[in-house]
């Protein structure tokens, strides 16, 4: 009848099956220990940064360099893909399994009001150049690693080709695309809009260079209809429109996006492109030379006479949460981690912009775009009021640039669209 | 009689034993989340923090004040309108993979190749082939000197872009699931119909279809909720965009729950889905078994 | 036994014939069928293609040439890339533990729900049914959030057991094509081995789940393909670095958009399709083989 020898090797199988789920169910990771200060403590750390991870754990070891100055406390850090960091963080909020010490995205920053515990009196704190800037009710629940400015990267030899200068307002920079379009061997701004983020140079940032307040959009919160022309957000947004509608940025900018842009970019196919100083180490990483890049702050003012402003944000919010077992063991260790010579080797090695007092910062690189040009910087922060209109009505700036890429819709319909939906949201969240 | 009784209870100790695990594990992994989804969506939970109680807010302001939502909606229903046309397609490959055709073989393993590769690789393969900028198929069509086509960048035709990946991934799926059927029907009763003389089509109709009902009216099922439920191919290869143009559902609601901090609109949204994916199932049972009869 | 001989043998003659008739008058027919598959076959293997050369070539390559070229030296950068940065050896075990634990877990508990619910009458049968369909419906990434707090609670979270209590569970799916399987085996079989003796255990365990291992193992490839490409139950039950399956390594190499990339991504991919080809040819002898046909006849 039926195989004798089928029906033993599935018993066999079903053996080793329960007995590898054994096995399985036994491999716990290790759990956290708690206990008195003098007793073995494990901090959990998480970050979502990939150099800043191989940093941590290979260059410079920090669970090493910790235990040096506290032997009984060991640092575990994991590391989490960054598009997914923000939603897994939260996930694990749901359960209280919140790491112990963490970095939270500054757009996020606002949510976390009520979870994190306030750092007001850390050192740590007084310290920070930045640190007091971000406040979310009235507290300093995170403190800022590093700082990043916005830059147009570009490649020297197309510039050197066409004869071209950097541009230092609106029109000059326009008309810098137009002329590389018109060689039709490059495109002038490489600008990956199937992604949505990569405009954010332009139609996240821009309103704010064009107000020159980061916190403009806070500012737009406690109006009924911001996007009324002569406003900055209509003036910017007039501006961006312009650029687009020259098609300088490939003749379908919504057909490609940010993997292809930077691929482009560093095979010289490109001219242009907007990014932050976070970009570099991705060139390099791909073989880009230094020789042939060039930067330069992008310029958004209409007349050399006007005010330069420029963004600067401050990112990696490095926070405890309340639910953290071992808060004293962390407070101290972020007094330590920006108190200390690991936070200025650290920022070093990575080529970031510290935040702290003191810490010295030179980069060669991004000088020259500061070169004869008095930037303002206007530090960027988004805080609730804004954040509760920008969730009831779904307020997507990058989309909305990808509609003004697409072309098909005026600016003026897009803005009395955005006044009556703004308006409506306003009154829902006041009304709560 | 005894043995009535004996039998009686050896088949309520098989229910039980046999039942028990995929009781235990559907009422905590599938019950339990579905309770706390409802009712999460009398809430205002933004994820983190804690949250107000507000009755049906979140169903009125989706049923009556969310045209993005039923757009979405509408590009659910291209996905689900192109892959039932191909079901008979894909019922008529099985149909010949089932030892009809030379080389049968590797063909059933090419079929089923696409769905082995990872859906998210899937999703950037596509990406690739569809760009603007050096993409496989512009660059075919330049060679033949015609237009580059926008095929992601287009809002009226990016959803039909992505309804092809989805039917390049799933239609393999659906053809080994057929063929599976065909291998259970005992072989004489394909064999007596040959004999009879009938053609392949009538012996299909007549003596095959009735015998597979049951995976036929899984496959359209699977199909109504894969067609409400897509995601990764439109969240990954386009985010919705450009501009929302090819948002679904599915997506909608990730979006809701982590960008726009609304756990409580994306759990009601995710109850109307389900709503949604019951009627329309419902509807097509009823149109199927009518046309059987 | 002598009438059944001479059936088959008459059977075997006039399939003789008639497939000789066809044969001459189908080869027309039987040359567009195979230029049918191969034109799938194209359509199928093209975006592989692209896959399988993007992962040889380097990112300002992959911004200059065509798609469609050809790799002019086998670069391993990119393989070597994701070996090194992604721990696969440790991706692999537990991919593997994952797969074959929750296949196997998956296709008794599967067979042993489709029994109950084909061979027998219960009175919550329509229920529980009802719970099934429930099941498959549930949104997945919304309810993640809800079974999260439950994983926790239940200790299973980082291990490898949280994963195997999501897949091992039937579904649907799984119930329906068992029916259409059970549906062809006659009640006559289950009650002629009662009358030898046989309890409803027995006819299960050697009856019915040998008559209807093509489905199990169709199920199986399908179930295995399942667990070795998802990405976010992995990712998000077992954080820990020595938990990493197959799947959350490739989900890493595309997650940071800045720094990942078309060429990486490819090798990646190219990757993880190897052990799901692997257990693909492995399966594929159950799917294809005349089980069923030799177990009828008796």
């Amino acid at each position: 009848m039926i195989k004798k020898s089928l029906l033993k090797r599935l018993s066999l199988v079903l053996a080793g099956t329960i007995l590898l789920g054994t096995v399985a169910g036994c491999s716990k990771s290790t759990s956290t220990s708690k206990g008195s200060s003098d007793e073995p403590v494990t901090l959990k750390l998480a970050l979502w940064g990939e150099g800043d991870y191989k940093y941590l754990t290979e260059t410079n070891n920090l669970t090493e360099a910790y235990k040096k100055d506290h032997p009984n406390v060991t640092i575990e850090i994991e590391h989490i893909a960054p598009k997914e960091y923000d939603n897994t963080m939260k996930i694990r909020n749901t359960a209280n399994q919140l790491p112990d010490v963490f970095p939270i995205r500054q757009a996020q920053l606002s949510l976390y009001g009520d979870v994190m515990v306030p750092l007001n009196d850390l050192k740590a704190t007084e310290n920070n150049l930045y640190a007091k800037e971000t406040m979310i009710k009235g507290n300093v629940i995170g403190i800022p690693q590093a700082a990043f400015n916005e830059f147009v990267f570009y490649n020297k030899n197309i510039f050197k080709e066409y004869n071209l200068q950097v541009p230092t307002t609106w029109d000059e920079f326009l008309k810098v695309c137009q002329t590389i379009k018109d060689g039709k061997k490059y495109i002038p701004l490489l600008l990956g809009g199937s992604d949505g983020w990569p405009d954010y140079p332009f139609n996240e940032y821009m309103p704010m260079l064009e107000a020159g307040d980061g916190q403009y959009y806070n500012k737009m919160a406690t109006m009924d209809e911001p996007f009324t022309k002569g406003q900055p957000f209509y003036n910017a947004y007039e501006k961006i429109q312009k650029l687009y509608d020259a098609k300088v940025c490939g003749d379908d900018p919504l057909g490609y996006g940010w993997d292809q842009e930077r691929a482009m970019f560093v095979a010289g196919k490109g001219a242009m492109m907007a990014a932050g100083s976070w970009y570099k180490d991705d060139y390099d990483q791909n073989g880009g030379k230094d020789e042939d890049l060039g930067v330069f702050l992008l310029p958004t003012r209409n007349t050399k006479s006007d005010p330069f402003y420029t963004t600067a944000m401050t990112e990696f919010f490095w926070g405890i949460p309340k639910t953290c077992k071992n808060q004293k063991e962390a407070k101290e260790f972020l007094e330590w981690f920006f108190g200390g010579d690991y936070y200025a080797q650290m920022v070093g090695s990575l080529k970031q912009k510290p935040t702290v007092k003191g810490v010295k910062y030179d980069d060669k690189f991004f000088a020259q775009a500061f070169k004869g040009i008095d930037a303002k910087p206007v530090t960027i922060f988004y805080d609730d009021a804004y954040n509760k209109i920008m969730n009831a009505m779904k307020f997507d700036v990058k989309g909305i640039g990808q509609q003004m890429m697409g072309g098909q819709t005026s600016l003026d319909s897009i803005m009395n669209d955005l006044n009556a939906q703004w308006k409506k949201a306003r009154r829902e969240v006041t009304n709560k | 009689m005894f043995k009535n009784s004996k039998l009686k209870a050896q088949k309520n100790l098989v229910l039980v034993t046999f039942l028990i695990i995929p009781t235990i594990l559907i009422s905590l992994f599938v019950i339990y989340p579905l309770i706390k989804l409802i009712f999460l969506s009398f809430t205002d939970w933004d994820g983190l923090n804690t949250y107000n109680y507000v009755g049906l807010k979140n169903f009125k302001k989706i049923i009556f004040d969310s045209p993005e939502v039923w757009s979405a909606f509408k590009n659910n229903g291209i996905y689900f309108l192109f892959h039932l046309l191909f079901i008979p397609i894909e019922l008529f490959l099985a149909f010949l993979l089932d030892n009809r055709v030379r080389g049968c073989k590797i063909f059933k393993t090419i079929t089923f190749l696409p769905y082995m590769i990872n859906g998210v690789a899937v999703s950037c393969m596509f990406i690739f082939l569809y760009s603007s900028q050096g993409g496989v198929l512009n660059s075919m069509l330049q060679y033949f000197h015609l237009n580059k086509v926008r095929w992601l960048s287009d809002p009226s035709i990016v959803n039909y872009s992505l309804t092809a990946v989805s039917l390049w991934r799933f239609s393999g799926v659906h053809i080994i699931l057929f063929l599976a059927a065909f291998q259970s029907l005992p072989k004489d009763m394909t064999e007596a119909a040959v004999i009879d003389g009938a053609n392949s089509f009538q012996q299909f109709q007549k003596i095959v279809l009735p015998n597979i009902k049951p995976v036929v009216e899984i496959v359209l099922f699977l199909n109504v909720r894969g067609a409400l439920q897509v995601f990764d191919i439109p969240y990954v290869m386009t985010g919705g965009g450009p501009n929302h143009a090819s948002e679904t559902f599915a997506v909608q609601t990730i979006n809701t729950a982590f960008q726009y901090n609304n756990f409580g609109m994306a759990s009601a949204m995710a109850v109307v889905l389900m709503i949604i994916i019951i009627v329309i199932s419902i509807i097509q049972q009823k149109l199927f078994n009518a046309r059987e009869r | 036994m002598q009438g059944s001989d001479k059936m088959e043998a008459k059977i075997e003659s006039n399939k003789k014939t008639s497939f000789k008739t066809i044969k001459k008058k189908a080869n027309g027919w039987e040359f567009l069928k195979v230029l049918l598959f191969v034109f799938i076959a194209a359509i199928v293997i093209l975006p592989m293609l692209i896959t399988l050369f993007a992962s040889f070539k380097t990112l300002p390559q992959i911004g200059s040439e065509s798609a469609l070229k050809p790799p002019t030296t086998l670069n391993l950068e990119n393989y070597k890339d994701v070996i090194k940065s992604s721990h696969v050896f440790v991706g692999l075990k537990n991919s593997a533990i994952l797969v074959v634990v929750s296949v196997v877990i998956n296709s008794l508990l599967s067979t042993m729900v489709a029994y109950c619910l084909t061979r027998f009458n219960f009175k919550l049968k329509k229920v529980y049914l009802a719970v099934f369909l429930i099941g498959m419906i549930i949104p997945g990434t919304v309810t993640e959030i809800s079974r999260f707090g439950l994983m926790v609670n239940l200790h299973v979270y980082d291990t490898l057991l949280a994963p195997i209590l999501i897949y091992a569970g039937a579904d649907l799916m799984q119930i329906y094509i068992y029916n259409q399987f059970l549906s062809q085996i006659p009640i006559s079989v289950d009650e002629s081995a009662m009358m030898d003796g046989a309890s409803y255990f027995t006819i299960y365990w050697k009856i019915i789940f040998p008559m209807v291992l093509p489905a199990t193992a169709t199920l199986g490839i399908l179930k295995a393909v399942d667990v070795l490409n998802d990405m976010y139950i992995p990712f998000l039950y077992m954080p820990g670095a020595n938990h990493k399956t197959l799947s959350t390594m490739l989900f890493n190499c595309i997650q940071d958009p800045r720094t990942s990339s078309v060429p990486k991504l490819s090798a990646a991919a190219v990757l993880v399709m190897i052990p799901t080809l692997a257990i693909y040819f492995i399966f594929q002898k159950f799917i294809f083989s005349d089980i069923t046909a030799g177990a009828v006849k008796e």
